[in-house]
């Protein structure tokens, strides 16, 4: 085959037909587009804008988001069934993309992260690798400048009441939950089973832990009166995913963090603070390391009881995997305050007390048996009548003039601070401070009284030495003595309060450290969803693997003219045309060979009588992508051309160079917009 | 009544690491006539703790101290020393008047 290099002349009339058939092609293509457009609404931005300058991958990725969501392109938005574990369509390659799903307003985070693997192979949602891969998230109000997604403002801020979400045209796929109770609402409100756009999914308030719930052992001061705040309306949780290699299979893991409302926190933390006093109290000895495992076993099984599947404890020290240092380094304060509290306590009720008890029994008791006591009260009951200064003495005394009248019972109660008065406001007892206090209430009231009683055996001693006999007298006298019994009764009245005091501390001290406990108790709700993808998808997706359709013209030297030519390009590798050449644009993505054949006739003039190709040139090149549609190449023509000797009156295969421009397009997807997209 | 504890006992740190001083802080008070007691501290076996002087590591100190009517608080400098067991994660210190049929024990935090 030898080059020719000649001029080549082209029919007039079939370069105009080859042209308008060209013009024809554009033209339907053009309309094409043009459907598509109508499909599209105005609402729809690309992420780089609604992002603002804060994030450069999204703006280059031209990943579209649309607050209504119509009209996107199902390889830009994938939404996420998270709960199934899968996407609800192809997962694409090389383009940017945002992955969405629908989420709970009590998602605080959630987080998508990646890694690529082998065919075939299972990554299970706790495998180390998760950790060095990079992860893409989404959180509510606190949103990061990241690589990731940034979404505006308006789309992340949550709903303050149900409220409608307009539905997509797209197909849209419901998530399935598998926990929660869904209420489907409209717009009002209203509970409706109409399948309108109009209406929206919401869910009761995340589920309460169940053995917290069932416990109902919650006491009120632990359980914030406020009323939960309506059910709110589901979101749709955008995150941005960089490009993904084409031809790779993928393990993905979808984490939402749902953060539980202050009520059920209070619960939990309730039902924690019981689990952990009760666990406390035991505890009499020592705190060698196997007494602590036991300990925290127990502990961990009664609180791992109260949290729903997926639901985690956020403080570390309540995770059995914790070493024995660093418990013993953490709770070490306060569980020596809890046992030193409970010591004390220990002591002052059950030695100190007693003690102390006994002694102002036995003080009492002897006041209560005192016989010349009675007969004085007695003589001065009668004087009261006909003497002022006795009367008004007597008047004052009178509570303390009582306790010589108490009997054995009510000096029972008395030394166990179980008397009642009902001067005395009356506490509600399962406070075990409130009984304190009730207890303390009452010593100071006996201490007020032996004071009265006191000064009245004075006032009758100085007043009225001749009241009883002289014996008499001086049994009275030793009863006010201060080394006798009512001084005495005063005594153990004081250590008995001192002890109540002490209780009181221990408990105040042992609440106080069991708190500083129980806020470290945090649930959160951790859901890890991992399963396999892989960029491997259907023919459809992939259809443009290898071979794309191109349209154009050729000029070769030879013929120094365009001709129309229409051929397939052959890619060595994948090729996403959605992709944008900033992100995917080496050499790969953008060379292919190109075989096609002139649309125009091509006739050498001398000898014209070809019939190769229907006289049609034969194009094999390669060419270069300098936009997402826009080709130039270059290779040869071939052609059949009469036999330059006339002695020869058969054809020859001919050949020479040509340089084309051309379409690289896909003649479904074809727009115009890709055609001018600037030189990239 | 008696010599008995007029408040809990106290360890100065409330946390210590081993081998460690620490001092402890007893308040009692006597509402009786005998004015002499006797304090004792004891380590269990099971501490792993022993106390050490200059005459050795043991696990009980004593001492007889004088207590007129009232109150009367008496600070005990103990050395602690790691025992050759395990380590704990708090040791119990067994503090007790002897012959008033008043003890308590004291939980004291041992860093690791």
């Amino acid at each position: 085959m030898r080059i020719m290099h000649r001029r080549i002349l082209i029919a007039h009339g079939e370069r105009i037909a080859g042209l308008m058939g060209c013009l024809c092609l554009l033209i339907a293509l053009e309309s094409r587009q043009d459907l598509r457009a109508q499909t599209a609404t105005a609402a729809t931005t690309t992420a780089s804008t609604a992002a603002g300058t804060s994030s450069k991958d999204a703006s280059s990725a031209d990943v579209k988001t649309s607050a209504t969501g119509s009209g996107l392109k199902p390889e830009y938005e994938i939404q996420v069934d998270v709960h199934q574990g899968r996407f609800m369509g192809n997962l694409p390659f090389d383009v940017s993309y945002a992955l969405w799903t629908e989420v709970d307003p009590a998602v605080s985070r959630f987080e998508v992260r990646y890694i690529p693997i082998a065919e075939g192979e299972v990554v299970e949602e706790n495998d180390r690798r998760w950790d060095a891969a990079p992860a893409y998230y989404w959180r509510r109000l606190d949103i990061e400048a990241s690589t990731a997604l940034l979404i505006p403002a308006p789309i992340l801020a949550p709903p303050a009441a149900p409220v409608p979400v307009p539905a997509a045209p797209r197909k849209t796929v419901t998530t399935t939950d598998r926990t929660i109770n869904r209420t489907k609402v409209t717009a009002t409100g209203k509970e409706t089973e109409d399948s309108r756009d109009t209406k929206i999914e919401t869910k009761d308030e995340p589920p309460v832990p169940a053995a917290a719930a069932a416990s109902g052992a919650v006491t009120a001061a632990a359980t914030p009166s406020t009323k939960e705040p309506e059910p709110k309306a589901k979101e749709h949780a955008y995150v941005m995913m960089p490009p993904l290699d084409p031809q790779h299979y993928y393990a993905f893991r979808f984490t939402m963090i749902v953060q539980p409302s202050d009520r059920q926190i209070a619960t939990f933390q309730a039902r924690v603070r019981q689990i952990l006093s009760f666990y406390l109290a035991q505890i009499r000895i020592l705190l060698t390391e196997p007494d602590v495992l036991l300990l925290r076993t127990a502990l961990n099984q009664e609180i791992l009881g109260l949290l729903a599947t997926g639901q985690k404890v956020s403080d570390p020290m309540f995770d059995p995997a914790i070493s024995y240092a660093q418990f013993q380094t953490e709770w070490g304060a306060p569980i020596t305050a809890i046992l030193n509290a409970q010591a004390s306590h220990a002591l002052f009720e059950t030695q100190n007390m007693p003690k102390d008890s006994v002694a102002f029994k036995k003080n009492i008791d002897n006041i209560a048996a005192s016989n010349e006591l009675k007969t004085l009260i007695s003589r001065a009951t009668t004087l009261r009548a006909s003497d002022g200064a006795m009367a008004k003495q007597y008047d004052t005394s009178g509570r303390g003039l009582e306790i010589a009248d108490l009997n054995s019972t009510r000096r029972e109660l008395l030394a166990s601070g179980r008397e009642s008065f009902a001067t005395i406001t009356d506490v509600p007892m399962p406070d075990e401070l409130a009984v304190i206090r009730k207890r303390q209430a009452v010593y100071r009231e006996y201490d007020y009284r032996l004071t009265l009683l006191r000064s009245f055996l004075d006032f009758t001693a100085s007043k009225y030495p001749n009241l009883v006999s002289a014996t008499e007298q001086a049994a009275v006298d030793a009863l006010r003595d201060p080394a006798g019994d009512i001084v005495g009764a005063q005594t153990a009245i004081k250590y008995l309060i001192a002890d109540l005091d002490q209780l009181h501390d221990a408990i105040i001290a042992r609440n106080n450290a069991l708190d500083a406990l129980v806020a470290r108790a945090r649930y959160a709700g951790v859901v890890n969803q991992a399963f396999q993808s892989s960029t491997i998808g259907t023919y459809d997706l992939f259809r443009n693997w290898y071979v794309g359709t191109d349209v154009g013209f050729v000029w070769a030297p030879a013929i120094g003219s365009m001709l129309p030519y229409i051929g397939t390009n052959i890619y060595l590798q994948p090729i996403n045309k959605d992709a944008s050449l900033t992100q995917r644009g080496s050499l790969g993505y953008r060379f292919a060979f190109t075989v096609g054949a002139t649309i125009g006739r091509v006739r050498d003039l001398p000898s014209a009588n070809t019939s190769f190709l229907f006289d049609r040139a034969l194009m094999l090149g390669a060419g270069f992508r300098l936009t997402q549609s826009i080709r130039i190449g270059g290779g040869v023509l071939l052609f059949r051309e009469q036999n330059k000797s006339p002695l020869i009156s058969g054809t020859m295969v001919s050949a020479t160079p040509y340089t084309a421009m051309s379409l690289d397009i896909n003649l479904n997807d074809f727009s115009f917009r890709t055609l001018f997209t600037p030189f990239q | 009544m008696a010599i008995q504890f007029a408040q809990m006992p106290t360890s100065m740190p409330p946390t210590t690491r081993l081998p460690g001083n620490i001092i402890v802080t007893i308040p009692i008070r006597n509402t009786g006539n005998s004015q002499s007691a006797t304090i004792t501290i004891t380590l269990d076996p099971a501490n792993n703790i022993m106390f050490e002087s200059l005459t050795g590591r043991s696990r009980t100190y004593s001492r007889a101290v004088t207590v007129p009517n009232g109150e009367k608080t008496f600070q005990e400098t103990l050395s602690l020393v790691q025992g050759n067991g395990g380590p704990v994660m708090a040791a119990r210190l067994d503090i007790s008047i002897v012959g008033e049929n008043s003890s308590t024990a004291l939980a004291l935090g041992i860093i690791p």
